[in-house]
């Protein structure tokens, strides 16, 4: 193993990020010109027309800041996901954490009359939005843990992504019973959300956001010791001297906090959590979680700025739901692997 | 004066399901282990040799006694203190697709490494000492998936090594290896454990290889048989007979090996000494024939219609002689054409 090499990749990687950072900002629907867009961030803003500041500083950087925090939550929680069920199909959607979510959502939703519509807790600002991170990771950490237990009476990689599978069509089928009877208002809000969108975050939320993202960045990236020891399995990992509970208490925590709080306000957005751990470990050739968590935030941040490019259909006034073309991109992704690989069980 | 490794007091194992209690071993067990020491823990599959060695192990709870490791009862231990007084290898699958032989043993190192994992020059120096003594340094720069089954089961014995503690375990070590790599597995064990003073405590079914390597063996035949002793104390004693008693199979005193049981078996005597007698001996056996304890004179079988084999030496090359009643001397030059002479009589 060459020492050069992956210095390069990652020196190449992180330019390729400030470009995906830069582009996602200098297009959309209105277009500015790349050296006010330039401009505009790095230089106290003279000589560019006020709208497009307003522009660039409310809207494109909070979106694409928001994209970079999505990127790293969903794909360091789908790598976290990978190691503790042993299964490398294991991401926060397929196993209905992204349901659980989605349910603490649909409960401040759908529950509290007209009032407590997206934009209504929006208006209420910073104790609103921790409002609704708080019920996304409560939905999101029950759901785990509810997997987590019923995979310890199993031993089976894929009875337990049927299992994850039924917990989110159940959950989902709860959720949809109390759509049946809520107001039209009210569906076409939850509807919405579920398209999945990096806009919409404003700066207030971002910062709560970003305090609960770094918060289970911190925690995914303390546990990497562990993350490693479990890769040989719980047996081998509690022979080693890894304490199980603690262990899974914390994988949870940081894992739930991360996709809860993306799912939140992002609503579900899916295959970055599957597709990009394994794009990560074919890249950097690791197995160590200590580089895989830093490696995750970088090629996730990369791959979601890309797609929210991509949403905005460049010279066009349209958007596209941002779950649209990370399922376009990452699904493929995801059959390639396993083509590639021919065996679920090695990850 | 050494002291016990591990120490076993009235100790009754087993495990719960549901409510129903299943009592692997009745007990009470008073075992203990040496510094050098050999152990193997002997019995059919099936018969609670993997929950005797979790329990020794501290991993799982006894039914009844205790265990204590270096003189501290064994469940009081925090993780990472048990994680330093025993090591595993356990029959699990390591699926991780990336992982490479040294980072695999480097995760020996976890119940002494940093927070994040990080190690220091004694992990490191403990690491190399461990790849050198199981002898894997040809294949340090390899992927695990690569590896055939014999030699990741001597990478995991180096992460077990790694672990540095006084007591190594290994849970049916030989399992899916060729004859080959089970005896250079265990004469590496047996001299591991003389040169590290480690007690090397392992659980076979294999009888015979066991007998050839072990300073201990542990008998366990059911819930309600246990015997421990020399390996010769045993076959002497007539435990291993009673142990592995089956209707097909036969344990051998004469030479510790097993043999299958044919009913009505054609007698056959072999008159000759040395190595070629031996063979032509198993050979016959293994066809289905009796082969009565030397006998002196060969006339009164031959007149009783017992054919008799001669082994004879020419020119540094063996041959047989076949001798029946009434018929003329038969010379054959190899066992399969003294088999086939005699099978076709047979039948």
């Amino acid at each position: 193993m060459g020492s050069a090499y992956p210095k390069i990749r990652l020196v190449g990687l992180c330019l390729l990020l400030v470009l995906a950072f830069l582009l996602d900002v200098s297009l959309g629907s209105v277009k500015i010109p790349l050296r006010d867009v330039l401009n505009t961030l790095f230089s106290s803003s003279h000589g560019s027309d006020t709208t497009w500041v307003f522009i660039i500083k409310q809207i494109r950087l909070p979106k694409a800041c928001t994209a970079v925090l999505a990127g790293c939550s969903l794909s360091v929680s789908g790598l976290q996901m990978q190691t503790l069920f042993r299964n490398p199909l294991a991401d926060p959607a397929v196993l209905g954490i992204t349901a659980g979510a989605s349910f603490g959502v649909a409960l401040v939703m759908l529950s509290s009359g007209n009032m407590a519509t997206l934009d209504a807790i929006r208006e209420v600002g910073l104790s609103g939005s921790w409002l609704l991170i708080a019920v996304a990771c409560m939905g999101a950490g029950i759901v785990m843990a509810l997997v987590l237990v019923l995979s310890g009476r199993l031993r089976d990689n894929v009875l337990m992504l049927v299992i994850g599978m039924m917990i989110a069509s159940l959950t989902m089928a709860i959720i949809g019973i109390w759509q049946y009877f809520s107001s039209p208002e009210q569906i076409k809000e939850y509807l919405l959300w579920t398209f999945g969108s990096l806009g919409g975050v404003t700066d207030s939320q971002l910062i709560s956001l970003s305090v609960v993202t770094l918060a289970g960045l911190t925690m995914a990236w303390l546990s990497s010791k562990m993350l490693d020891a479990l890769q040989l399995g719980e047996n081998y990992a509690r022979s080693m001297g890894l304490n199980p509970k603690r262990a899974r208490l914390v994988i949870i925590c940081s894992s739930s906090l991360l996709s809860g709080s993306i799912t939140a306000f992002c609503g579900p957005i899916g295959f970055i959590g599957i597709a990009v751990p394994h794009i990560t470990r074919q890249l950097f050739r690791s197995a160590s979680h200590r580089v895989l968590v830093p490696a995750c935030c970088l090629i996730g941040t990369l791959l979601l700025l890309f797609c929210d490019v991509i949403s905005q259909l460049p010279s066009s006034q349209a958007v596209l739901p941002i779950n649209i073309i990370t399922a376009l991109i990452g699904a493929p992704v995801v059959v390639a692997l396993l083509l590639r690989q021919k065996n679920v069980n090695v990850y | 004066m050494p002291t016990q490794l591990l120490k076993t007091r009235d100790l009754q194992t087993g495990y719960h399901s549901g409510a129903r209690t299943v009592v692997t071993t009745q007990g009470p067990l008073e075992l203990e282990v040496w510094p050098g020491q050999l152990v193997c823990l002997l019995g059919p599959n099936g018969a609670g040799k993997s929950t005797l060695l979790k329990t020794l192990a501290g991993l799982h709870a006894p039914l009844k006694g205790r265990v204590e490791a270096s003189g501290a009862e064994i469940r009081s231990l925090s993780p990472n203190q048990r994680a330093r007084q025993i090591s595993m290898v356990l029959t699990d699958k390591i699926s991780s697709h990336h992982l490479s032989v040294y980072s695999l043993v480097a995760l020996g190192r976890y119940p002494y490494s940093g927070w994040m994992g990080g190690l220091d020059e004694t992990d490191k120096k403990t690491i190399e000492w461990a790849i050198d003594a199981a002898g894997i340094r040809p294949f340090l720069d390899r992927k695990l998936f690569t590896l055939s089954d014999g030699e990741s089961q001597k990478v995991m014995l180096a992460r077990a090594l790694a672990q540095d503690t006084p007591v190594l375990m290994l849970d049916e070590p030989t399992a899916h290896l060729d004859l080959p790599s089970r005896i250079r597995l265990m004469r590496l064990l047996h001299q591991l454990a003389h040169d590290t003073g480690k007690g090397v405590l392992l659980s076979t079914h294999e009888l015979e290889l066991a007998l050839q390597v072990a300073d201990e063996v542990w008998l366990l035949q059911n819930a309600d048989s246990f015997h421990r002793g020399a390996p010769e104390d045993l076959v002497l004693s007539g435990a291993f007979e009673a142990a592995f008693a089956h209707e097909d199979i036969r344990f051998d005193k004469q030479t510790g090996t097993f043999a299958i049981n044919h009913e009505d078996r054609q007698p056959v005597v072999l008159m000759g000494q040395g190595v070629t007698a031996y063979w032509t001996k198993r050979a016959l056996q293994r066809d289905g024939f009796f082969v009565p304890e030397a006998v002196e004179d060969s006339v009164p079988a031959v007149e009783g219609g017992v054919p008799v084999v001669r082994v004879q030496e020419e020119g540094g090359r063996p041959y047989w002689m076949l001798e029946r009643k009434g018929r003329q001397d038969q010379r054959l030059d190899s066992i399969s054409q003294l088999l086939r002479v005699l099978s076709e009589e047979a039948s």
